[in-house]
This record gives structure tokens, sequence and C-alpha cells, in this order.
């Protein structure tokens, strides 16, 4: 029989991807019939890496891991030292450090906002998104002197500290600017017919279906699943805000928007609250570990650690095994590792118009997830569970 | 006349990087630092780019396809690496996946430091592109000038 | 000033290319200043070109197709002749409307035919949209323009006469907004051109002298269908006029460009059907009702 299909790569260098990751999509007509994704276009071997590396140096490196949600990996990073050597940070340092993790989101989620509109050719949108986003990231600059990466966090403290008259004011500026032109996006995710024709019944998770590939973050919270750390394991500061958990039951790719659109909002709530409550005194410098951390600390029991923040994109887990201030093992499971898993599933029987759509839809951060490759002599190398385990942990 | 410094097109590539650098490139393209009011043009195909803009210390795997990108475009070329990964490789050349850097897998012609750089810093870059690129296509003339006379 | 007829049709088709890509110039310009843009300088099209025809081709597998070496010259010379078919009062030869839509369609086909050359799959793809659309909006295109000239009861185009037809025919002009959306690649209709879902579409292994030909024409277009837009349905204005207006209906059409998104292939058609509905009803209407 004469095969009516063909093969095509999307990807690695393509618009559909800001980063390089390749699907090769066997097509049948204008539909997939079976999607293969193929990575390691940006593994480097982090983890490899952090093994062997003193505290401080690990938390640089941790910074790097992804230059969209940094924040989020360095605290996941600190919270673990935190938790190990039991240093509780100074109390307007949980409020500095809560600030920059929802400032983060609100950046992370306009910037995929533009991104999702510049996939279905909607540019006007992506730029007034991107407009939005500046204002954020100049509020990024007030707080910790850099656009990008912010390199804010310190065991015990952060790096600058906080002026409620003088950076307060400024992202509460800031803010309201977004705020005031945020309706406009809702209405125009909720009515504009391209959006709605391009977005709903695309790329559809039911809940058994998220529940079942462990979805975290927006994605899980698009299928009407609750999830989410601010809530259930609340660090930082999460405790003492009040905010709501935003759910959508649809699970297509136009509930995964509103998840991210309304989540703004309630971001921006959040850091309202921390602005008012910030407490007056500033934060020290050092804690009792001081600028060498490990001079002073008493040498904990335990040596196996993790760290758990809500990321932009979902639950960032961290686990560490520290001996003696240096790093021996280290494991990173980020949110689109969790999530990129329903990708094959989901793009079979799809136009080819859509593989845009959905893929934009997953929010993926290719930088953060890709963490392990097993080569040898150039062959790949299939283990079970257990023996993995004696091998590589 | 040479026309080549009025319309620069470019082209990114995301050989290994952290994300980092990519949306600062992006930023370029929104309403606070437009470069399209310099001529310059984001574009999605390497066949027709001037300036090929690499992010991130090239890894194992991205490699071969950066070569293969470079290639791909015509001549006059120049390319940017971006970033403190691009230019050195950073802390990642201690890696196991990162055995070079990019410099030893493609000429780089234009290497902007920062961890990221500032966007006004790319867009000075992109501007001493235009230089390199009009100097470049003279240089060519005249080969292709003794080449005849030859 | 009068000057001589021979000089005036030498001039025209001498500042037809530079007016064009001005014309596109204007469109980048007035989109980018919707975005909240400043944008590139007008003649921004003009320094593309030129660079385009200084650099050197790329090395691509494609160029042992002979097809891909010819085909965007063809191109820009069924695009550059459109403009001797404009009936303006001096440069205009007798033909009717079928002739019209002949030379659009072999625009459109030449145009498919240089994306199969490219021998690149996401350039096929764009070909194989253009020729699914194609089938649908050449049909509707030949029906609205059999509309106007039935209504006129004319069938040289440069016997068209009729001021305002958009007040008379108001369905016929929306479905030519749709079908010109379509014919000069924006959005929301653009599929065959998306950028994101087909990389460049059909221009992808193009460079150099090629990409630039195939540029030239894609402007060429632009203004030749702004013309048309102006000269169905607003009125036969004189070329000083056309000149004013033109550029009105090319910022038009960047605004329909900067306020949509893209629908996919499947949901354009549906609207083409839609459309096509439409323009049959508004052709068996002009029968019986008018006004």
């Amino acid at each position: 029989m004469h095969d009516h299909t063909h093969t095509i790569p999307v990807g690695p260098q393509s618009p559909t991807m800001k980063e390089p990751m390749c699907i090769r999509v066997n097509l049948e007509g204008n539909y997939i019939k079976k999607a293969h994704v193929r990575m390691g276009y940006l593994h480097k071997g982090i983890e490899n890496m952090l093994e062997g590396k003193s505290l401080i140096k690990c938390l640089y490196i941790t910074e790097h891991i992804c230059g969209i949600c940094s924040y989020a990996h360095s605290a996941c990073f600190t919270q673990a030292v935190e938790r190990l050597y039991k240093i509780d940070a100074h109390k307007k340092a949980k409020y500095i450090r809560t600030i920059v993790a929802e400032l983060e989101r609100i950046h992370s989620h306009l910037l995929w906002f533009g991104f999702a509109m510049h996939e279905i050719g909607y540019d006007t949108m992506f730029q007034y998104g991107m407009r939005e986003r500046e204002y954020v990231l100049e509020c990024f600059e007030k707080i910790t002197g850099n656009r990008v990466i912010h390199a804010i966090n310190k065991f015990g403290t952060v790096r600058y500290d906080f002026d409620k008259e003088k950076e307060g004011k400024f992202i509460l500026d800031k803010l309201a600017k977004i705020e005031k032109i945020y309706p406009f996006y809702e209405k125009m995710a909720r009515k504009n017919s391209v959006i709605t024709s391009r977005m709903k019944e695309v790329g559809t998770i039911s809940k058994s279906m998220a529940i079942k590939h462990c979805m975290v973050g927006p994605m899980a919270r698009a299928s009407g699943i609750k999830r989410d750390i601010r809530k259930d394991h609340p660090y930082e500061a999460y405790s003492e805000v009040d905010f709501e958990l935003i759910t959508e039951t649809a699970g297509d790719s136009w509930a995964r928007t509103m998840v991210r659109l309304r989540e703004i909002v309630e971001s921006i709530k959040i850091i309202k609250q921390l602005i008012k409550n910030m407490p007056e005194e500033p934060v020290p410098k050092f804690t009792k570990a001081g600028p060498l951390f490990m001079a002073n600390v008493p040498e904990p029991k335990k040596t196996l650690t993790y760290g758990q923040v809500e990321a932009p994109r979902g639950e960032d887990f961290h686990f560490y095994k520290i001996e003696k201030g240096i790093v021996k093992k280290a494991r990173i499971r980020t949110p689109t590792f969790q999530n990129i898993q329903v990708i094959e599933t989901l793009l079979k029987g799809v136009e080819i118009g859509d593989i845009p759509v959905i893929i934009s839809s997953f929010d993926p951060c290719f930088s953060c997830m890709e963490r392990m490759i097993v080569v040898k002599d150039g062959k790949k190398e299939v283990l079970k569970e257990d023996e993995f385990r004696s091998k590589y942990c | 006349m040479n026309m080549i410094r009025k319309s620069p097109w470019v082209s990114i590539f995301n050989a290994s990087s952290c994300n980092g650098c990519d949306i600062e490139v992006l930023t370029l393209v929104t309403p606070k630092y437009d470069i399209e009011r310099f001529g310059a043009q984001w574009k999605m195909s390497p066949r027709h780019a001037d300036i090929l803009i690499v992010t991130g210390c090239t890894n194992e795997t991205t490699k071969k396809r950066l070569k293969t990108v470079y290639d791909q475009m015509a001549h006059d070329k120049v390319v940017m690496a971006i970033g403190t990964c691009g230019n050195s490789g950073n802390f990642w050349r201690f890696c196991y996946n990162v055995k070079q850097r990019t410099d030893s897998v493609v000429p780089i012609d234009i290497y902007v430091p920062g961890c990221p750089p500032r966007p006004e810093t790319i867009i000075d870059a992109v501007v001493k592109a235009l230089a390199l690129l009009k100097e470049k296509k003279n240089e060519t003339k005249k080969n292709n000038k003794k080449a005849t006379k030859k | 000033m009068n000057l001589d007829p021979n000089i005036v049709k030498i001039l025209y088709i001498l500042l037809i290319v530079p007016f064009a890509l001005v014309m596109e110039g204007i469109r980048r310009k007035a989109v980018a200043r919707m975005q909240n843009r400043i944008g590139p300088p007008i003649t921004q099209p003009i320094y593309d070109i030129l660079k385009l025809f200084q650099k050197k081709k790329s090395d691509t597998l494609a160029q042992e197709n002979s097809f891909f070496k010819v085909v965007p010259f063809l191109t820009f010379c069924v695009a550059f002749s459109f403009f001797l078919f404009i009936p303006l009062s001096f440069i205009s030869f007798k033909h009717d409307f079928i002739f019209l839509i002949y030379l659009l369609v072999l625009e459109s086909a030449l145009f498919v035919l240089a994306g199969f050359a490219g021998n690149n799959p996401y350039s096929a793809i764009a070909s194989m949209r253009e020729l699914i659309l194609m089938v649908s909006y050449e049909m509707i295109f030949t029906i609205i323009i059999l509309t106007l000239f039935v209504y006129e009861e004319v069938l040289m185009v440069s016997e068209f006469g009729a001021m305002f037809m958009l007040l008379k025919l108001p369905i016929a002009f929306i479905c030519f907004i749709a079908v010109m959306a379509i014919e000069i690649r924006i959005t929301p209709y653009d599929t065959a051109a998306a950028p994101t879902e087909v990389l460049e579409g059909v221009e992808t292994e193009y460079s150099g002298k090629g990409l630039a030909f195939l540029h030239i024409s894609d402007a060429l277009k632009l203004t030749f269908f702004a013309v048309l837009f102006i000269y169905f349905f607003f009125g036969q204005f004189s070329l000083p006029w056309m000149l004013l207006f033109v550029p009105l209906a090319v910022v038009f059409f960047s605004f329909v460009q900067a306020t949509t998104g893209r629908y996919r292939v499947d949901q354009t058609f549906k609207r083409l059907t839609f459309f096509l509905i439409l323009i049959l009803i508004e052709f068996v209407r002009i029968k019986f009702i008018t006004w």
C-alpha cells in the first residue's frame, strides 16, 4: 500500500517555538496523524554541574537555569537551604521576595499572552502586551537593579532594601497602569471572534487526563484542578495575603488564556497588600550565617532537603543533598517537564494550523525543562527504575 | 550606493540559551525599543537574514544546527553573539554537554557582553554590525575585481 | 502645463515600481503606528529591494530547478502588467473584465508555482493552502466583478463609470474586502503566508534577486488592489486624484490588518463559503431590487 502521509519537522528553528524543540509531524492531508517530540537542544547538564559546588556558587547557577522564571529557581534553592539549616528569613525579606515573585508572574503571563496572540496573527495585541510588560520590567529594575535575571535572593535575606515611599509608590504607579488597561484584554479574549474561534475547543485536556499526567500550574487550573503551591503549602509571605485561586473548567487553550489573564489581577492584588503591610525596619545585610555562608552555622544532622515554589508556569521542585556546605546531589523538576508529557497525545488529529496555538498555550519553557539525557558510547540506554536509581542517584 | 546599511534583516538563533537574552532581543521589536525604525526586520528564514544573532553557549546538539543555519545565510553576513554565554561560555563551559565556545563553531564578528545585555546595548551592536556589513561588502567587491583582472 | 503624452507614458511606466513600493512602505508605517510603534520610513521597501539586488544568493538544493529561477521574474512581469490595464485615460487598452480576472488568476497561479519550486516542506504547505483557497476566492472575485458590470450593463473596463458604487452594492463591497485580504495576504485571511505556521511561506527558500522580485510583485498587487478598490467602489478619478486616494485605501487596508487576527484554513474556507452565498444573493438581487 502506498502511504499517503508525509512528514515535516516543526522546529527546531521555527517561529512556532521561540526555543528549540523539534516535533516531527506525520501529516495526512492537512491533519496530523502522529507527532513525535524530539528534545535535547537545550540540555547542558545543570544538575551535574551543581554537584560538588559550594552553596553560594549554586545560588548563582540556579538563577541562570531559566531567564523567564529566574527568580522562582533561585527562590527554590534558597528555600531548600534555609529549610536544611533552619534559618528563618527576615520578615521584610520575605515580603520583598513575594513581591518579586508576583511581579515575575505578571511579566511571564503578559509575555505569554503576547506570544499567544502573535501565534494567531494578532500582532497588534502582541505589541500591546509587550508594552504593558515593559512597565513590570521597570519595576524590576527599580527593586533589583536588573531587568531579567534579578539576583535578589540571599540566604535568610535579600540584597536590596525596599522603601515604601520610593519603590512602593513607583510599583503601585506602574501597576495602576496595567490595571487600567486590563479590562480591554479580558474583553478582547472573551469577545473577539478570531481569538475565540482559534482557541476554543482546541487542545482540550479533560480533568481526568490532567490528573493522569500530573499537570501543574495554570494548565491544571484551566482543567478545573485546584492545585497551587501558594495555597497548598504557603511559603514566604503567602500565608499573610488574601487572594483567590483561579480555575476554569473547559480545559482548552482559551481556558488557559483566561486563567493566566485573571491571575495577573490576583498578582496585582497580592502586591498591593504586601506594600501596604510592609514592615518599616530595614532588611539586615547578613543573617547569622554571615557573608560567607558556612562560617558560623551549625552543621545539621540531616542532609536531604527540598524547595517548592509556585513558578509562573506551575510547581517548581528542587531536591538537594547537601553535606558540609557542598551540594552532593541535585534534582530539579520544573513545571514544563510535568506539562509537556501530554503533547504527543494532544497533537494527534489536529489541523496543522493549530500546532502553534496548542504549543503556545502550554507556555513551554524548555531551558528549564531539559534536565537529562543518558547517552553512552553514542547509544541510547534504557533502564528500569531501580537500575536507574542505583546507577545515577 | 550601499543599501545594506538601511535594511538589516535579523534572524535569531537559540543555541541552548537560558531565554534571558532571547526575551531581551525580542524586546527590540516591541513599542519601547522598536528597531523597525532603522529598517531592521525580524525574519524567520535564515536565508533572508543579514545578521544572525546567536544566544547562549553552544551545546553538542545545537552545534551542527548552528553551522547549517550559518551556511544557509546569503553573503554578506554578520554573526552577533549576545550575552556572556555566547561570548565566553560563562560557567556553562564546565558542563559535560558544552565542549566548545560558540566562536569555534562559527566565526563571530561582534561580541555583546552582559547577562543579559540591555536592549540599548543590542541596538548599539546592530548599528555596529551595519558598519561591518558595509566593510565586508566593499572587501568582496575588491576581491571580485581582482579575480576578474587575473 | 502640457506634457507630451509619450513622455507621460514613459514616466508612468518608470514610476510604477517605486510608487508601489512606497505604498507598501505606507502600509508598514501605518500598521506600526497602530501598534504603538514608530515604524520604518515609508521609503523602506525601496531600500530593502535595492539591498536584495546587491546581495548574493544562498545555496539551496532548489537551484537546480529551472522554475525556481524563472518563476519570481514571471510573477513580477504579470504583476507589472496589471498596471498597463488600469483604465486611466492616457494608458489603456480596450479590454473587458474577463481579461482582468485572467491576469489575477495567472499571478496567483505563478505564486503557487513559486512555492512548489522552492523544494521546502513549508513553502509546499503554503502553496497548497493558496491552492485550496484559490478554488473559493477566485470564484467570489469573479462574481463580484460580474455583479458590478452587470449592474452597470457594460463589458469594457474603461467604459465602467459609476460613482459611489459601495452605496448601491454594499454586500459586494464587503465581499471585495474579504477577497482582497486573501489576495494581498493580510490578516484575517492570510493563511497562505502565515509566518508563525509556515515560516515565510512561499518565500522561505528564496534569497537575493528572486526574493526581490517576489517582494515587488507583492507590493504591485497591493497597489493594484487599492486602485481597483477605488475605481470600482468610489469613482473613476483622474490620475492626480488617484495618487491621493490610493494611499488612503492602503491605510484602510492596514487598519484591517492591524485590527484582526488570523483564521485557520478551514475557518477561512467556511467564511468564504458564506461570502459566496452573500454575493450570489447580491447578484440575484440586482435583477429585481435596486436603489
